[in-house]
């Protein structure tokens, strides 16, 4: 009896372990409808590490290939996947292009994204026949879930969809916006949450509400996923600039403010320093020309030639700068 | 007499000439059709290039759909393709990079193309002037912009592919 109890125990041990250590096939199979006349039957798995590279294409992004089968299936295996969550993105390239082939837009468009973790299984049907990956459904995990509601509502951006005048698209546009930001407020998922933040234009919205990014990286403090650091860095940069910015800003108001002063203090400057510069005989002569006299008048009164007084008088335009005896009668000592 | 028959004379040529200026101007829409369609496509190549190019595309009232197109193929470096409205906003963009090298053999060294294309439709598109700016950095490779000004009468209500098939010059 307890020979049999030792062997019991034995073998649920041996089980445990197997169920344990056995690795687990978890893949991520897409069922598409391929049309292999226009597309390569191969499927590319890349991962993305920061939301702002969604539209990157490059070789050493591309972590897996995986061919598709007549019936358009194909899958890839998740169990060398990182632990944490990650953005990925299957694209398929048009027979002829290289592998590396992103299509943005279109009947041509060639990709879908979704978030994937080590071990998940993950199935993805698309059965739309005019194109690829159009009318996904996505099921086994529910950041996914969430993810496909917010392209739904980053597709009523597209201005294709736009039926009205330009005035009615900013306004439908900024709509969408705001609640692709109170999705982000309400979802649970933090990086559904900052997928939607990046997909609602936030570069510019920043600009006008600061503090709304500010309460937002404070509610995600401790969200230590590389998405996030990434989108602390850049708006720590956004701000960084906005600084730069406004200190120009500021720099050059007070640069004008400073040169109309100087510019100011030099005329007036330059108007005594003007008046100075006459001999005692042109001030004397300027000095009778402001009470409006004649030259023959000026002549009598000094006792010189009426020519002389001319000679004078051009002189006096000439330091003062003016042409006409108005502008003596207008001219003031204390400016130009 | 003479005057008047030389008054005349002068008032028939003018009319003769005006008939002739409007008889002359080519309709922007085709009359039997109500629609117009002005293609137009622009070619950049790259090597080794760092120099933002732009292209620009101009929108004037006349037209209420605007279709963008653009098609990179890099061999080496990284092209960032933007597409800015009139208001300097971005509507769309995409990066490509290449910095693949594959060794054949001891001498011979193979690059793998990177593709990239976008396609952007806009329905009332703002007037002005649209920029495709491609800013390359060290690229070799080309990029291809196609864009499509169309005046349809019913382009609030149709969709891309009907507006398409009803102005391919064959439908006229």
């Amino acid at each position: 009896m307890v020979g049999t109890k030792k062997e019991i125990w034995r073998l649920v041990l041996i089980v445990s372990m197997f169920w344990v250590y056995t690795p687990i096939n978890a893949d991520i199979i897409v069922s598409i409808n391929l049309d292999t006349t226009k597309w390569a039957p191969v499927a590319y798995l890349s991962i993305i590490s920061d939301f702002s590279q969604i539209n990157t294409i490059s070789y050493s992004n591309i972590i897996e290939r995986s061919s598709i089968s007549e019936d358009g299936v194909f899958k890839f295996q998740t169990n060398l996947l990182p632990d944490e969550d990650r953005l990925y993105r299957i694209h398929i390239s048009k027979n002829g292009d290289p592998p590396a082939s992103l299509i943005i837009g279109g009947s041509s468009h060639n990709h879908f994204f979704l978030f994937a973790k080590k071990d998940i299984e993950i199935q993805v049907n698309s059965r739309s026949v005019s194109s690829l990956f159009q009318e996904l459904n996505m099921e086994g995990y529910n950041l996914n879930t969430s993810l496909l509601d917010i392209n739904i509502m980053k597709n009523q951006l597209d201005t294709f969809d736009y039926y009205g005048s330009s005035v009615n698209i900013d306004y439908v546009r900024n709509a969408i916006y705001n609640e692709m930001r109170h999705y982000a407020d309400t979802c649970s998922l933090p990086l559904a949450s900052l997928y939607a933040i990046y997909q609602s234009n936030y570069k510019s919205d920043f600009q006008v509400q600061p503090d709304y990014y500010a309460n937002y990286l404070d509610k995600y403090e401790s969200e230590e996923s590389q998405y996030f650091d990434s989108f602390r860095n850049q708006l720590s940069f956004e701000s960084k600039t906005n600084w730069i910015s406004l200190s120009l800003v500021v720099l050059i108001f007070f640069t004008i403010i400073l040169s109309s002063v100087l510019y100011f203090i030099r005329n007036k400057n330059t108007g005594k320093n003007a008046l100075s510069i006459l001999t005692l005989q042109e001030r004397r002569i300027y000095a009778l020309l402001k009470e409006g006299k004649a030259n023959k008048e000026i002549a009598n009164e000094i006792i010189i030639s009426v020519s002389t007084v001319k000679t004078h008088v051009n002189n006096i335009y000439a330091k003062l700068g003016v042409s006409s005896r108005k502008e003596i009668l207008d001219y003031n000592n204390d400016k130009t | 007499m003479e005057k008047k028959i030389r008054i005349i004379s002068i008032m028939i040529i003018l009319l003769v000439i005006s008939s002739i200026g409007l008889a002359q101007e080519a309709p922007k829409a085709n009359s039997s059709q109500g629609y117009s369609k002005l293609e137009r496509s622009n070619s950049l190549l790259f090597k080794n290039e760092s120099k933002i190019s732009e292209v620009q595309v101009s929108i004037s009232d006349e037209y209420n759909f605007l279709s963008l197109n653009i098609v990179c193929s890099l061999t080496a470096g990284e092209l960032l393709v933007e597409v800015v409205n009139p208001k300097g906003e971005i509507k769309g963009n995409y990066t490509v990079i290449n910095n693949s090298v594959i060794t054949m053999g001891k001498n011979t060294e193979s690059k793998e193309t990177v593709n990239g294309q976008m396609e952007k439709r806009f329905r009332n598109p703002s007037i002005g002037n649209w920029i495709v700016r491609v800013k390359p950095k060290n690229a070799t490779g080309s990029a291809k912009i196609f864009s499509t000004l169309i005046h349809h009468p019913k382009a609030d209500y149709m969709e891309w592919e009907q507006i398409r098939r009803d102005t391919r010059p064959n439908n006229r």
